[in-house]
């Protein structure tokens, strides 16, 4: 055995461990979980319950939520969060309080931030009190559509600051002599931005993006703790589904939704994956 | 060389790991039958019929080994974690699944459960279960589809018991069974006549019932339009009058034909015309009752046929007379479940039980109970047609008992309730 290879054979070694955890613990139950998706009780039936699923309103309508909070939520969150990140890297210096400061919503726990946002959006709460000084009319968040609006809020506080750190490190990697070129060739503030600092933070902008999918997925979290196994239909997402018929027992239906879930993220990824391959090449 | 000792020490380390992962609650439970509940739950307390069984069974194989958990969501989480693997206990109680927050519809929609008819006629025991030794309506309560999923061991008629002289103020003679907007009237009356009675005193559990009647589970469908929210607020309206410590019209609490009669003893004292009634429901039309002390046999279960043992013997004619307190010389007001409770679904019991309560006394030893009333309790008891499904209690608690709370306190508006109902009923039943 060549030394190449004793090496090789020792890092494979050395990823076994995790490899095997990955296998046995996503891997195996993903195949599982599609063999599942082609069977209702021990018959196969193939597509049969994707079918079906297609079919049911419920699923439908948590699609619906799902997508909808999707393409609202994360450009809402981006966009915010790269403005506070420019905003910030204006200032010559920040404290390292203050830049930590941003990850406390990150970090505190769910059930305490659960408090917070109930005492906040109650119908008797704060943002309602406010509401009504103004006087406008009461909005009941947790039984409207504004619930959608709520949980949106949520999301983008939650994580607002997270972005904004990582796109903060972002923008420190722009060379400064690329903004002083520009602007001597006549550019303003705004073609500074478009024309120089998203196309030079194009791979944090995808990180980013990559970051807040996944987080987009952890939101049930909040919608489960806020309102619980059936939240109104404003904010009945597919974790909502997927989590319910787990309890149902409704093997075919849970593992069918799974796996259209899971695709959709996958194909997201991949089409993203794809166009950042691209674009780091052609620079 | 260290480094590759190394990694394969950590791949066995994990590997070696996932040997703990096993639960060992169940692994010692070998041949015998096993059956989960919460800890010190009342189905497993004695006089229950799997603590007679397994006090009646020398059989140590045929014993039911009880696995007892903490918490209801531990509970939950085993049980629906084994039952999706094809595992599981044998025996599931329809009491356990509602305490775990389960819905044994939808479980029965998954198939979990196996069809007893399928276990009767593979039994080839000279004790088979003979179904014509049973309350025949009452068995075809399990009956869903097709497939017998459960016996009921027992049940309890829907009744109230009322003086006549309060009733006839209100209602007809003839009405065989309350409906809700009686309920209403006879409250409005009694709030007119500035009565010294009430309707109820719990209030809540009306509208509770009244939502639940106009669900169906079992075929997915629910009616929550103007005539139910009309009913709902005037029923949220109940609650006034259950503020103030009054005597209540209707006796509710009937477990037994013993309490029945008590009640009617107590009537009858005031020489006054005791009253049996059907409980408000939508159909006031049919008699109903409430199908008791309910289990499933899990279809992945290998000891289907020992199962049959205990449903035998839960079924006998000595353990319902137990059970139901059929053959007790005295009743006792004061401890009164202990006197027995529920009726019969054995016939022979349900005789003995019946029979013995029209002779033995009431209120404290001194009070026989009228010919009258007993023909009229009999006469109910004959016309019940609908023996009901138990109701689930997770549609309950996931979906209706926080509704219900704002509703009747009044932080949402009936429109609310019933939009609100209306829409988390629908992903309730469709998901």
């Amino acid at each position: 055995m060549t030394r190449k290879r004793k090496d090789y054979f020792t890092a494979f070694l050395f990823i076994l461990p995790s490899l095997i955890g990955i296998a046995i613990f996503y891997i195996v139950p993903y195949i599982i979980c599609f063999i599942k998706s082609l069977y209702i009780g021990q018959n196969f039936v193939g597509l049969t319950n994707y079918i079906q699923l297609f079919s049911n309103n419920t699923f439908l309508l948590a699609l619906k939520n799902t997508a909808v909070f999707t393409v609202i939520a994360i450009p809402l969150l981006m966009v915010i969060s790269f403005l506070l990140a420019l905003f910030l890297n204006s200032f010559e210096k920040i404290s390292s309080f203050f830049s930590s400061s941003f990850l406390i919503p990150v970090v505190v726990p769910i059930a305490s931030l659960i408090c917070v946002w109930q005492v906040v959006f109650d119908d008797y709460g704060a943002v309602n009190g406010l509401l009504n000084t103004l006087e406008f009319y009461t909005v009941e968040f947790f039984s409207s559509e504004f619930s959608m609006v709520m949980i949106i809020f949520i999301y983008v506080w939650k994580y607002c600051g997270f972005c904004v750190i990582l796109f903060t490190a972002g923008l420190a990697n722009v060379p400064k002599s690329l903004y002083e070129s520009a602007r001597l060739d006549g550019a303003n503030s705004f073609q500074l931005v478009t024309k120089v600092t998203i196309p030079m933070i194009t791979p944090t902008v995808f990180f980013v993006f990559l970051m807040e999918i996944i987080y987009s997925f952890k939101i049930f979290r909040e919608v489960f703790a806020l309102f619980g196994d059936y939240p109104n239909e404003n904010v009945y997402f597919l974790q909502n589904f997927i989590n319910n018929n787990y309890y149902n027992l409704n093997y075919p239906r849970l593992s069918s939704a799974s796996i259209i879930l899971s695709l959709f993220i996958i194909i997201v990824l991949l089409v993203f994956f794809i166009f950042e391959r691209k674009h780091s090449v052609s620079e | 060389m260290n480094k590759r000792i190394i990694s394969v020490m950590l791949c066995m380390l994990i590997l070696t790991g996932f040997t703990a992962c096993g639960n060992s609650a169940t692994e010692d439970s070998g041949s015998k039958i096993t059956f989960y509940t919460i800890k010190n739950w009342y189905s497993i307390t004695e006089g229950s019929s799997i603590w007679d069984y397994n006090k009646h069974c020398t059989d140590s194989d045929k014993i039911i080994e009880i696995v007892e958990f903490e918490t209801a969501e531990e509970l939950k989480n085993k049980l629906s974690t084994e039952l999706m693997s094809g595992g599981g206990p044998d025996l599931i109680s329809a009491d356990c699944l509602s305490a775990a927050g389960i819905s044994y519809e939808k479980l029965i929609e998954q198939g979990c459960f196996a069809d007893i008819n399928e276990i009767i006629e593979a039994d080839t025991s000279q004790d088979k279960i003979n179904l014509s030794d049973y309350n025949e309506n009452a068995l075809q309560s399990g009956v869903i589809n097709g497939n017998r999923y459960y016996i009921p061991f027992y049940f309890m008629p829907n009744f109230y018991v009322a003086s006549q002289q309060d009733l006839e103020k209100h209602i007809s003679a003839d009405t065989k069974s309350l409906s809700y907007n009686d309920l209403i009237k006879i409250n409005d009356k009694i709030n007119e006549e500035k009565s010294d009675k009430v309707i109820t005193l719990n209030a809540d559990g009306y509208l509770w019932s009244y939502v639940y009647d106009n669900v169906d589970f079992l075929n997915k469908t629910y009616s929550f339009d103007v005539e139910f929210s009309k009913t709902a607020e005037k029923l949220k309206e109940l609650k006034s009058s259950g503020n103030e410590i009054k005597e209540e019209i209707f006796n509710e609490f009937v477990i037994s034909p013993y309490q029945i009669y008590e009640y009617c003893a107590e009537i009858e004292k005031k020489e006054e015309t005791a009253r049996v009634i059907g409980k408000p429901s939508i159909n006031t039309e049919v008699l109903s009752a409430q199908a008791c002390d309910i289990y499933f046999i899990n279809k992945n279960s290998k000891k289907k046929q020992e199962i049959m043992e205990f449903i035998k013997f839960a079924l006998s004619e000595k353990e319902q007379n137990n059970v139901t307190g059929a053959e007790i010389e005295k009743y006792d007001n004061t401890t009164s479940y202990y006197n027995g409770s529920y009726f019969p679904i054995n016939k022979k019991s349900y005789k003995t039980l019946m029979n013995n309560a029209k002779e033995i006394k009431y209120l404290d030893d001194t009070a026989k109970i009228s010919n009258k009333s007993s023909e009229q309790l009999e006469n109910m008891l004959s016309q019940i047609s609908d023996y009901q499904f138990p109701q689930s209690t997770n549609y309950m608690t996931e979906v209706g008992s926080e509704l219900i709370n704002d509703y009747v306190n009044g932080k949402i508006s009936t429109q609310k309730f019933t939009d609100s109902l209306k829409s988390k009923t629908k992903i309730y039943m469709e998901e």
